[in-house]
């Protein structure tokens, strides 16, 4: 028993310090940290003021902004969690670092999910400049932080994952091919621009797609006003996060024993 | 008796590896005792890189069996990791961290006391970069670094993929000398090399592969002495352009023909002078006529095979010598 729980407190201390190095690499590179809160800070500040006084949709908010804010968080977490977490995959692999920590006493799940941890970690600090961006500048409201936080943490986890799976397979020019394939069309249908309603009947389809359910999810902790498809949403967010990690693990075991 | 007193480190059995329908690796078996280094050598994709990986724990054997310190590998990956320390041919730095972040990461990660810190960066001469990006410092001072964290956990075995690939003679000689320090210190290894000084500098024994197969397994001195040609000089001419010509027409001065040399092979950098068994000594004549002739030696010495050589004659496939036209006289 003495021995497990010694095991297990290693084990853990070898996954904050895989964390610990991601973060002091991720701040050490100024360029890194600027250009992961690029895209949500230019699209926040330029939808904010270009459609603060647009109006909105019913039960989404005051304005078209107040709609289209928690799907800027949703597409911002997305395109990181996936490109950063894939891309560090894929340096990991091709300098051969990933072997280091097979040889280590760490295993396989200890670097996924300090890879995971690393990348929440990342992905909170853009969501947190956001959040306080929109909260400064913009007409927006959170009704439940305790949901805001869960829908960005299963939305990381299912990306970050989808993000490994993608990269143990692909190099630097196909991972962005192969992803673009899933993101770019998930970022155009999944209610980020307007609501799902719109679809018609094939609305309670895609309402039930990975982005759908994570943007329903932040779109109910700001406005407190939730879809017709929220329970869907909240149980399918946690889901596609635990899918896509235990797949992530599975897929990169196999790869990195296979050589 | 303790594992640190058991002469056997290594010994592998049988061992086998599918690793497509071109290639597979079979029919393995040596053993290598503590302090003992063993090199590898043969041609690129011989399945050298392969047999590492299985070693270090990286790659699952599909039979056969190794076993390092009396513990046996099995199924599990990895088992080993404690036992074996693994030197990649090819591996990075991460970015952004220096040489003490990144040495200091590894022991934790390796769950070696941070305590043993000092002691290795004192033995890789790595204490004037401490605080530099690891990523530059220079390709020998990375390998360096990527030794000590792979001896950071006091493995039994060291196994290194090509430790001097890519670098600079000198810094070649430091990194040698640099693990021949392990090995004195009861380090066993085994190490992939084309280089034939680094097989003397390293191994006692060679393993020669050939598309996956063990084709010889011998002490490396029975490898390259027994090869060896006291009739066969080799020669470093201070200019090897003009130098060469004249050693031709040293051969066929006024005073007749030099009828020891049967043949003169020229390469980009040497002349090898094939002398004939006549049973005297063809080194002293052969300076003799170089020195009557004015012609300016480099060095010359009895001639030694290749490692390249080696590998060719043991595996039986054509050799495709240094660059250079062949004349015969």
């Amino acid at each position: 028993m003495t021995s497990a729980v010694s095991n297990a407190w290693d084990w853990l201390g070898g996954v904050v310090d895989l964390v610990r190095m991601d973060l002091v690499q991720f701040f050490r590179n100024r360029l890194v940290v600027v250009a992961t809160l690029l895209t949500s800070v230019s699209m926040i500040l330029s939808f904010g003021l270009g459609s603060a006084r647009m109006p909105g949709f019913a039960g989404s908010g005051d304005n078209y902004f107040a709609f289209i804010f928690p799907g800027i968080l949703g597409v911002g977490i997305m395109f990181s969690c996936t490109y950063t977490i894939g891309y560090a995959v894929i340096v990991d692999r091709q300098r051969r670092t990933i072997e280091d920590i097979v040889l280590s006493p760490l295993s396989f799940a200890g670097f996924v999910v300090g890879r995971l941890v690393g990348m929440v970690l990342k992905c909170a600090l853009q969501f947190v400049v956001s959040m306080a961006l929109a909260l400064a500048l913009f007409d927006v409201d959170v009704a439940s932080y305790p949901l805001l936080a869960y829908g960005m943490l299963t939305q990381s986890l299912a990306f970050a994952g989808l993000g490994i799976l993608v990269a143990t397979f692909t190099t630097e020019v196909s991972f962005s091919l192969l992803t673009n394939v899933v993101i770019v069309p998930l970022t155009y249908f999944c209610g980020v621009f307007f609501p799902l309603e719109s679809f018609g009947r094939l609305g309670p389809v895609v309402a039930r797609l990975p982005l759908s359910v994570n943007i329903d999810v932040l779109r109910d902790a700001m406005t407190g006003q939730p879809s017709r498809f929220i329970h869907g949403s909240l149980w399918l967010s946690a889901v596609y996060a635990l899918v896509a990690v235990v797949g992530a693990m599975a897929v990169f075991r196999h790869r990195v024993q296979k050589g | 008796m303790s594992t640190a007193d058991t002469p056997e480190v290594l010994r592998v059995e049988g061992l086998g590896k599918v690793l497509g329908p071109a290639f597979r690796l079979e029919a393995i078996g040596f053993r290598v005792e503590r302090g003992q280094g063993l090199a590898l050598i043969g041609a690129n994709g011989a399945g050298k890189s392969t047999l590492l990986r299985i070693l270090a724990g990286l790659t699952r054997p599909d039979s056969g069996e190794v076993v390092v310190c009396g513990t046996s590998s099995g199924r599990w990956l990895n088992k080993l990791g404690t036992r074996v320390g693994f030197v990649q041919q090819f591996k990075g730095l991460p970015d952004d961290l220096t040489v003490g972040d990144y040495v200091r990461h590894q022991l934790r990660m390796r769950r070696v006391p941070t305590e043993r810190y000092p002691d290795l960066v004192r033995l890789a001469g790595l204490e004037a970069y401490e605080d530099q990006p690891a990523t530059r410092l220079s390709g020998g001072n990375q390998r360096k670094i990527h030794i000590v964290c792979a001896i950071a956990h006091a493995p039994d075995l060291l196994v290194l993929d090509e430790p001097t690939s890519g670098l600079d003679a000198p810094t070649r000689e430091t990194l040698l000398a640099f693990i021949r320090e392990l090995k004195g210190r009861g380090m066993s290894l085994v190490v992939a090399t084309h280089h034939l000084e680094e097989v003397r500098a390293l191994a006692e024994h060679a393993l020669v592969l050939r598309e996956g197969r063990q084709v010889a397994l011998a002490p490396v001195a029975a490898l390259t002495s027994s090869r060896a040609d006291e009739h066969c000089l080799e020669l470093r001419l201070q200019d090897p352009d003009l130098d060469a010509e004249r050693v031709q027409g040293a051969l066929f001065d006024d005073e007749g023909p030099a009828d020891f040399v049967l043949r003169v092979d020229r390469g980009p950098e040497r002349v090898r002078l094939y002398c004939a068994k006549d049973g005297a000594d063809p080194l002293p004549r052969a300076v003799a006529m170089l020195a009557r002739h004015r012609i300016r030696l480099h060095s010359v010495r009895r001639y030694e095979p290749t490692l390249a050589e080696i590998v060719a004659e043991l595996t039986r496939t054509p050799h495709t010598p240094e660059v250079g036209p062949k004349e015969f006289i």
